[in-house]
């Protein structure tokens, strides 16, 4: 403003005070007699303003020339031209009122501003249509700056969720890496583990098959023991019948001992009562007689010993019936055994061959484990990347939401209805 | 210079031709055996027979120390059980019993013996009298022989007394 | 203490004496067997529970005979377990009871029959009844 040419003041209240100018000078001029004065008053008075100045009525009228008359008419249609100027400027200045107020206070709604003028109808039709149009985006812009500030809001959650559960899955990758190592160190341990396993149920296998040679050499010791128990038991039956054989024997021996005892007793008395003659006989008899008592001492001791082996016999048969028993019982044992040893047998095997399936699975299973930690990691990485990324996101979303806020702050300004 | 002899020919020199005859002291026989925990011993000449004690049918109302009857020699003998008849228990019947054929006189009794010891000699000199003030056995008896062990010794019976009052204390009955 | 010489029977049943032998009547009462003169019994009948039983004989088993013998005062009935037969006893084998053994009264002698196993005492009926009317 500060650079405005001093003339330009003037110039503009030059144009409001035109009128006074013109009405002023008129008085000063109209003592000179002079014929044309009329018209150069006249003249005068339009130039300096008054544009209704017109040539007086009587002076036309005295003027056989007519040039007043037409003087007058171009004065008239001077006026108007400058009236119709006047006006267009009144609404042209009417119009850029609205422009300024609706540029200072950008409210678009207020453009009503019309014409008459032919020539400027346009000009303001299109100044309308230009209005209209902003108006038209300014309701767009407001809408979507409101939308824009939601979306926004709605990205800013999202993203600032989406950070929280990309950080909540990183911490969930990182538990789960290392999970998965503690995974991996179990798995190795319990390849390990299997691998003893496999060697116990290994040795236990030896053992239990030594285990069944044993039972079967076992039952087969059992089984020569019952054949020699019974042959035992045969033999103890004989001899049993030679010792009740020996017996009745012995019962005759004794018997004869027993007469033979009475007949020399007899045989001594006979041979007392014959007196000195009868001596000789009496000696014999008398040795007989002991002889008869050994034999009667013999056959007691043998009668002693029969039942000594009697007794023994029974009690070896007793013994052999036991061991029979026993044996028997064994060899059920035995075959109880074997089958229980099977039995183990089997269970080892499945075991063993369990304990393999294990280890092998497991250290698979390791391997994949190693595998999904080695992913874990790279999950974790692109994870972290994710993390970062989406604070970004974030960052970015809360700066879109204040810049959508600023946007609709700024398009409030702007009043479209 | 004196002969040397040794002392087994010194010893032949004296030895007698034969067996010396039993010294002419006199001796008496009997027949010895035993019953419960008792030896007796009879005059030989008393005993004519031993047998062995079979089955011996027991007689009603007898006095007890007549333990029945068997037949020998079809002869139904009287039995007659010494440690009964003496007050000294009672004599038992087993597969080796012996029953002794006494005789004194007309009289003949069959009496149990556990055990026959056999003819025995004693000398006369060696029998002592039954000890004085003993009980009603000693009326029966000839004398003692005194062993050279406690059970050695030897309770002499008389037999015919026996007999005769063993018959006696049946009759009276 | 028999006296010797009184070895034989001295006959005075002339029947006896014509044949030389004698019927006897073999029976049984508890482990005991004896002998009795069966011309003596009438019959041999079930046992009643009054008939007599003597003590010495010893105690039957069961007693479920009686030897029925006739006597002056009537009909004795002695429970015996069981009657083994009656056979002809030659007088040889017969003996008195010797005197000095005085035994029972009806204890009349003994049957050395080789038949039986032991000596068997031979009982004179009659002579058991009156036993038990002393008693």
């Amino acid at each position: 403003m500060s650079l405005e040419s001093p003339n330009d003041k003037p110039a503009a209240k030059s144009r409001g005070a035109k009128k006074s100018p013109g009405a002023k000078a008129g008085a000063p001029e109209a003592n000179a007699v002079d014929p044309l004065k009329p018209f150069t008053d006249t003249l005068m008075s339009v130039l300096s303003g008054n544009l209704n100045a017109r040539v007086p009525h009587d002076r036309v009228q005295a003027d056989p020339t007519g040039f007043g008359h037409l003087l007058n008419q171009v004065l008239e249609q001077f006026s108007s031209a400058e009236h119709r100027k006047q006006v267009a400027a009144q609404e042209i200045d009417q119009a850029l009122d609205s422009l300024i107020i609706l540029v200072r206070e950008g409210d678009l709604s207020r453009w009503n501003t019309s014409t008459e003028d032919p020539q400027l109808g346009p000009l303001l039709e299109g100044f309308g249509k230009v209005i209209e149009t902003l108006r038209i985006f300014v309701r767009e812009i407001n809408e979507a700056a409101l939308r824009l500030s939601s979306s926004a809001n709605q990205v800013l959650a999202a993203s600032t969720q989406h950070e929280t559960s990309s950080t909540e899955q990183a911490a969930a990758i990182h538990e789960t890496t290392a999970t998965m190592e503690e995974l991996k160190h179990a798995s190795a341990q319990i390849a390990e583990n299997a691998g003893s396993v496999a060697r116990v149920a290994e040795e236990t296998l030896g053992a239990a098959r030594a285990g069944r040679g044993a039972i079967g050499e076992f039952i087969q010791a059992m089984q020569q023991i019952r054949s020699d128990g019974v042959a035992v038991a045969d033999s103890i039956s004989k001899l049993s019948k030679r010792v009740e054989r020996i017996g009745t024997v012995v019962e005759v021996i004794d018997e004869i001992a027993d007469r033979s005892d009475l007949l020399a007793l007899n045989a001594a008395l006979e041979g007392s009562r014959a007196g000195e003659a009868g001596k000789g006989f009496s000696i014999v008899a008398a040795e007989m007689r002991r002889l008869a008592e050994n034999v009667l001492e013999s056959t007691k001791e043998i009668k002693n010993l029969i039942t000594e082996i009697r007794e023994a016999t029974a009690a070896a048969a007793g013994a052999a019936d036991a061991s029979k028993h026993a044996t028997e019982s064994g060899e059920k044992l035995g075959a109880v055994a074997a089958q229980a040893v099977e039995g183990i047998l089997a269970g080892v095997q499945e075991t063993s061959d369990a304990a393999r399936v294990i280890n092998l699975a497991t250290q698979q299973q390791r391997t994949a484990t190693e595998q999904v930690v080695a992913s874990m990691a790279e999950i974790e990485d692109v994870t972290r990347q994710t993390t970062q990324a989406s604070k970004q996101a974030t960052g970015a979303a809360a700066e879109l939401t204040q810049l959508a806020g600023r946007l609709a702050e700024l398009i409030k300004r702007f009043k479209a209805d | 210079m004196t002969p040397t002899t040794t002392p087994l020919q010194r010893a032949l020199r004296q030895a007698p031709d034969r067996t010396l005859a039993a010294q002419a002291r006199p001796e008496q026989e009997f027949f010895c055996f035993k019953v419960g925990e008792l030896r007796f011993g009879v005059p030989s000449e008393n005993v004519t027979e031993v047998l062995r004690a079979g089955l011996l049918t027991p007689l009603p109302r007898t006095p007890s120390f007549i333990m029945g009857v068997t037949g020998h020699r079809g002869q139904v003998l009287p039995v007659v059980d010494l440690l009964r008849f003496l007050s000294k228990g009672e004599a038992r019947i087993g597969p080796r019993t012996r029953i002794f054929v006494g005789v004194s006189g007309s009289y003949v009794s069959g009496v149990v013996a556990d055990t026959v010891l056999g003819l025995r000699r004693v000398p006369v000199s060696e029998i002592l009298p039954p000890p004085l003030g003993g009980d009603a056995a000693a009326e029966h008896l000839l004398g003692v022989v005194h062993g050279g062990t406690p059970h050695d010794g030897l309770n002499l019976l008389n037999f015919s007394k026996l007999l005769q009052t063993a018959r006696q204390r049946a009759v009276v009955r | 203490m028999s006296r010797e010489g009184t070895v034989n029977g001295v006959a005075d049943d002339r029947s006896a004496e014509e044949l030389g032998e004698v019927d006897i009547l073999f029976f049984q009462i508890g482990d005991s067997e004896y002998g009795t003169d069966a011309s003596q019994v009438l019959r041999i009948d079930r046992a009643l529970p009054d008939d007599l039983t003597v003590r010495e004989l010893g105690l039957p088993h069961r007693g479920l005979r009686a030897i029925v013998f006739d006597t002056p005062e009537g009909e004795g009935h002695l429970k015996v377990d069981a009657v083994n037969g009656v056979r002809s006893v030659a007088l040889a084998v017969l003996r008195r009871m010797p005197a000095a053994v005085a035994a029972a009264s009806y204890a009349v002698g003994i049957c050395l029959d080789e038949v039986s196993r032991k000596p068997v005492l031979l009982i004179d009926l009659a002579e058991t009844l009156k036993t038990q009317g002393r008693h």
